[in-house]
């Protein structure tokens, strides 16, 4: 084979597209006017291309168009959060011990004069409106478009890892960050005091949700009377545990293993407040639990695809990327010694633009 | 009848409108699910991939922020439902029998033999030149299928590729030429129906 007959070869292709320089274009027209293989080999590739031109296309048929209309409507008034899928498929372990860390969390970040009432949803009481408190007392978002906006449904799934990772991202930079006080606020007796009821609420109020948590151990029915639960041995147990885990991890944390371009920053001002992350690396994130919660948050991740392989979170789905903080592996891995293990990469998935 | 711009459709369809859904997919419909067909093979799953597509697209364009074009993201989204579809496809993994190799730039390839067990396109009228391309086609790696089909036969440009892709147009160049080359290879034994 000749070194003409290479280069053609190599660039035939960008030639056939002219997508080549004029100098290029140039050295391989001369190539292929003194070489005859070359030039077969041109046409044998044009061949193909029209070809495939030509291939036969399907048109949109009336049935297509009925079971589309259908599937949308369908899809207009589904009510079960896409989020929870997700934890249908986590280890029981990692389950008990997401339940936990939730709990923790969200009653840390929770307004001590929060009240639960029969007509609310708990779960959205608990984690939306302690989280907004948060967000507004960080002045990362405006405080009217928290406290109006609802919980977008379609962005639970697959900002949940992200939500955790941005946590954990802005915790471990000092960057400020709208959300990542939760895991660091300091603990009081209220907050212990509520953590029960939360994980319970949780439990009790969805049954998407912690299906198969339920059949673990240690969960007992909530005491409502009075707002504040009985707490159940499970969280009694590790729950102070898990704290100190926390909190050790918080100070020993290292800002350099942080990439500058994935550290955390806030909307500032109003701005699209955008949460940007790697597909790859979430898909890694639920791996480490199971391979259905892969192929289930993987399901959730196509619908996101932004430039670079990552997805874009605009403001108005921050409540979900709020409520996602149930997922938090993040935190799970806090409560996990064998997860420590994790990577770096890993644990700074979150990039925010 | 007044046109409505697509920046008015996409403000109805953030707020649930499924008429103005379909408006506003209307120019694309065809698009995706010959898009969705040249991935799959197949009637059947190309519809249902592209009904997948649009269903996911509607559920999450409150999140679409209008960076890339709709069309861009639609592709996106395509692109990604169809390699679900064949990472979950009942095909037989007797269908093709595949021979990794690596090139001179250490990127494996496959070679796939021919088997027939899996016969795509099925039921559709063509040229001899269609089906063996078709064929082809269909032993591509999805990484390679998906530029061909996007150049070759959606006809988008190197930057539009990349840009659904979210790679660099030179990779972009780069996996085109190899898909090429692959398919050369595979209808080496079928050359002279495509030399005109």
């Amino acid at each position: 084979v000749s070194k003409a007959s290479n280069h053609v070869k190599e660039q035939l292709s960008a030639y056939i597209d002219d997508v080549l320089s004029d100098e290029e274009r140039a050295l391989v027209e001369k190539e292929l006017a003194s070489c005859a293989t070359c030039r077969e080999n041109a046409d044998f590739m044009s061949g193909i291309i029209n070809t495939a031109k030509s291939l036969p296309e399907l048109d949109i048929t009336e049935d297509f168009r009925v079971g589309l209309r259908e599937r949308l409507e369908q899809e207009k008034t589904a009510k079960v959060p896409v989020r929870w899928s997700y934890w249908r498929y986590v280890s029981g372990f990692a389950a008990a011990a997401a339940v936990l860390v939730l709990s923790v969390i969200t009653l840390n970040s929770l307004p001590e004069h929060l009240e639960l009432t029969s007509e609310t949803d708990p779960k959205q009481v608990t984690i939306n409106r302690g989280l907004s408190t948060e967000l507004r007392e960080s002045g990362g978002i405006e405080p009217d478009s928290i406290a109006s906006a609802a919980p977008t449904e379609e962005a639970h799934g697959i900002i949940y890892s992200a939500a955790g990772e941005k946590a954990e991202a802005a915790q471990n930079t000092s960057a400020p960050a709208s959300l990542p006080e939760m895991a660091t606020a300091p603990r009081n007796e209220n907050n212990q005091k509520a953590e029960g009821q939360t994980a319970e609420k949780i439990t009790a109020t969805d049954d998407k949700t912690f299906t198969d948590i339920a059949e673990e151990p240690a969960l007992e029915t909530a005491d409502e009377k009075g707002g504040v639960p009985m707490r159940t041995s499970l969280y009694d147990t590790n729950q102070q545990s898990s704290t100190d885990a926390a909190a050790a991890d918080s100070e020993t944390a290292t800002p350099a293993a942080v990439p500058e371009s994935m550290k955390a920053s806030t909307g500032v001002g109003g701005s699209a407040h955008l949460a940007r992350t790697n597909t790859q690396q979430a898909e890694a994130i639920c791996y480490y639990f199971s391979p259905e919660a892969l192929e289930s948050a993987r399901q959730l991740l196509v619908a996101y695809p932004e430039e670079d392989g990552g997805f874009i979170v605009p403001e108005e789905s921050l409540p979900a990327i709020q409520e996602s903080l149930e997922a938090l592996p993040g935190y799970i891995r806090r409560t996990m010694p064998e997860q420590e293990t994790i990577s770096s990469e890993i644990k700074m998935m979150l990039c925010v633009e | 009848v007044k046109t409505v711009s697509e920046q008015e459709l996409l403000a109805c369809c953030k707020e649930g409108d499924i008429d103005a859904f379909e408006q506003l997919i209307e120019a694309y419909q065809g698009k995706i699910l010959n898009y969705c067909y040249r991935m799959l093979g197949n009637r059947s799953d190309a519809e249902d991939a592209a009904q997948e597509v649009f269903v996911k697209v509607f559920r999450f364009i409150k999140s679409f922020s209008g960076q890339s074009s709709f069309s861009t993201w639609l592709y996106k989204v395509a692109s990604n439902v169809c390699l679900d579809f064949l990472r979950k496809s009942k095909r037989p993994d007797h269908a093709t029998v595949s021979l990794n190799q690596v090139n001179s730039e250490g990127e494996e390839f496959s070679l796939s033999l021919e088997d027939n067990t899996y016969a795509p396109y099925q039921n559709v009228q063509m040229t001899e030149a269609q089906r063996a391309l078709a064929a082809a086609l269909d032993k591509l790696s999805p990484e390679h299928k998906k530029v061909i089909v996007l150049r070759d036969i959606e006809g988008l440009s190197y930057e539009e590729i990349a840009r659904i892709l979210g790679t660099a147009e030179g990779t972009v160049k780069s996996r085109i030429n190899r898909g090429r080359q692959t398919l050369q290879k595979l209808l080496e034994k079928d050359r002279e129906l495509f030399l005109i």
